[in-house]
């Protein structure tokens, strides 16, 4: 069985903040690192490889230092793993990167499953898992958990609104998980060694797969003329120092003031 | 449906979602001359799909097949396609929920169009016709303008985005089409609901957000008797819902969104894709033990202290003054 994990090396959106005066969103000195759920998405295709007697690959679009940012990832039961260099700055659009992970899939042939996030920790879009589906001619099991081999078919829980919808897929399939399907592992000093010694290829978007800068700008007509920051309102009065008695009496002071206590 | 007017098309799997779209659909539709046309693929009386006329749709596309059943996501995809097909669509339009979202991803591969996630706005200029689109950006840390050039504009939109409106009357005409839709590779097994007790969290005036600052499932019986006492609802943040299952749902940007008049947040660290889940409370009071949590510039009220003490004397105070 072969499992092919796709992570992301993402922007750490918890560092990125709005400038007041021109509501720019400073990218400047935000730090990528492998996405917490791309932790979900390498336990969880490490499980099926474990259960399964299989291998797992790592696959990743993204920037040529993408490879500095996989330790983590390549102690988690990776065996191997393909980098796709970015030949842009920038993610162009979810169907470039698609197209990239879908050639990429395929030449590295045979695959039975393919785990992705439901969403990347930056971009949040939730489109790449069901589109590289659809490219792919593969059926998809999103927001799944509790994922099963039997016989020549995928079971899983898939984590909806008001149910949970146990279903049953014919391989090979992609899968999307969820921030909560699992708790990922933490890697041992021993399998940090291990990793040192796994293989990284890196891999060029026109020469490996040949698919060129003018094809991806194509996939891509449709780009974010501008994007301003939202400015949050809010007082930031902080009660602190005081006794918890003295800091809900002024508390409460606030809270009538405002009127939002529902009569009280 | 042979004249050549163009569509904004409209689809959600949930009734309220959809209800939403309509009346945004409405808004579109008559701004640009264009009609609102809702998709329904679940079986539905002749009655209910005339209703959808008040929400703001022209006309309802109805497609029937068993292999739409529980919307699963490869035969909703060969049906919108087919719809698309057959009419003159300027607009797809899709909803937010989990279902939604993985079918309009399946959809812009299908139909070779960009699909843009979590609009927030959509305005069709007059003179070129041109589409201009709003989208959360970065999480929610920000709202992104396209304008799209593309023949067929499709985005999906979170569930109260908009404002559903009724016009009592409208009757919407049903048209019945057919699709070929293939056998889907993925089937249902079992189907096992999930327990939502009380009033839904969105109509709650009140909020007691708890995160993970909040230790013991007991706990939770303090919150209960504080949102008890604020005639409000208790909710969670997304690792109070992963870890611990004590919520069925949470607050954030792939799930609820609250608007109340008051949000307790208690414990909560303050991530973006939490914030966007309460951002739209009139007032929202922070308590937090740790200093440095982002919760507290972006609350009206915060006290920093430890919420075991904070808790009870809020709860006291609030009896107090009754």
């Amino acid at each position: 069985m072969k499992i092919i994990a796709c992570v992301k090396y993402s922007l750490d959106v918890s560092e990125m903040r709005v400038d007041p005066s021109s509501k720019k969103i400073g990218l400047d000195g935000v730090p990528k690192r492998l996405g917490e759920i791309d932790k979900v998405v390498l336990e969880e295709a490490a499980r099926l490889k474990e259960e399964n007697d299989g291998s797992l690959f790592l696959l990743t679009y993204g920037p040529d230092n993408t490879k500095d940012g996989l330790k983590e990832a390549m102690a988690m039961a990776v065996d191997e793993a393909v980098v796709v260099v970015n030949p842009f700055e920038d993610t162009l659009s979810t169907r470039s990167t698609v197209e990239v992970l879908a050639k990429a899939i395929e030449k590295i042939g045979d695959v039975d499953v393919i785990v992705c996030g439901e969403t990347s920790d930056d971009g949040y879009s939730f489109q790449v898992g069901p589109m590289l589906a659809e490219r792919l001619n593969m059926p998809q099991v999103t927001y799944a958990k509790n994922l099963k081999i039997d016989a020549d078919h995928l079971i899983a829980d898939r984590d909806l609104e008001e149910c949970m919808e146990t279903v049953k897929a014919s391989l090979p399939a992609v899968v999307t998980v969820t921030e909560l399907s699992n708790e990922p592992r933490r890697p041992t000093m021993l399998d940090a060694l291990k990793a040192k010694k796994k293989k990284i290829d890196l891999w060029q978007t026109e020469a490996d797969l040949g698919i060129s800068n003018a094809q991806l700008e194509e996939l891509s007509p449709l780009r974010a003329t501008d994007i301003e920051g939202i400015e949050v309102k809010r007082k930031q009065v902080l009660i602190n120092g005081k006794n918890a008695g003295e800091a809900i009496k002024e508390l409460m002071n606030y809270l009538a003031e405002e009127n939002v206590m529902g009569g009280q | 449906m042979s004249e050549q007017k163009q569509q904004v098309l409209v689809f959600s799997e949930n009734q309220s979602a959809l209800q939403e779209l309509l009346s945004k659909g409405r808004e579109i539709a008559s701004n640009s001359g264009i009609e609102c046309v809702a998709i329904v693929l679940d079986k539905r009386e002749k009655e209910e799909l005339n209703q959808l006329g008040g929400w703001g749709a022209n006309k309802v596309v109805v497609v029937e097949d068993p292999y739409l059943e529980n919307f699963n996501a490869e035969a909703c995809t060969d049906a919108i396609a087919s719809v698309v097909s057959q009419l003159t669509p300027k607009m797809l339009i899709i909803g937010g929920t989990k279902r939604d979202m993985e079918l309009a991803a399946r959809l812009s591969g299908r139909l070779n169009v960009p699909c843009i996630s979590h609009c927030t706005d959509f305005t069709v200029d007059k003179d070129s016709g041109q589409v201009e689109v709003k989208a959360m950006a970065y999480s929610g840390l920000g709202v992104a303008t396209y304008h799209c050039k593309s023949p067929l504009v499709l985005g999906n939109v979170e569930p109260g985005t908009f404002k559903e409106e009724a016009i009592e009357g409208d009757s919407a005409e049903v048209i019945e089409l057919k699709a070929e839709i293939k056998a889907p590779r993925v089937s249902t097994v079992q189907i096992q609901a999930k327990i939502v007790q009380g009033e839904k969290i969105e109509n709650a005036t009140t909020v007691v957000d708890i995160g993970s600052g909040v230790r013991e499932k007991a706990d939770l019986d303090m919150m209960a008797n504080l949102a008890g006492l604020l005639g409000g609802q208790m909710a969670c943040s997304r690792p109070v819902s992963a870890d611990r299952e004590w919520f069925p749902h949470f607050l954030g940007i792939s799930s609820k969104k609250v608007s109340p008049e008051l949000c307790i947040s208690i414990g909560v660290s303050g991530a973006i894709q939490h914030m966007v889940g309460i951002r739209g409370s009139k007032v929202i009071v922070a308590i937090n033990s740790d200093e440095d949590a982002a919760i507290f510039s972006q609350a009206d009220y915060g006290i920093l202290g430890d919420l075991y003490e904070i808790i009870p004397a809020l709860s006291e105070a609030i009896s107090g003054n009754r």
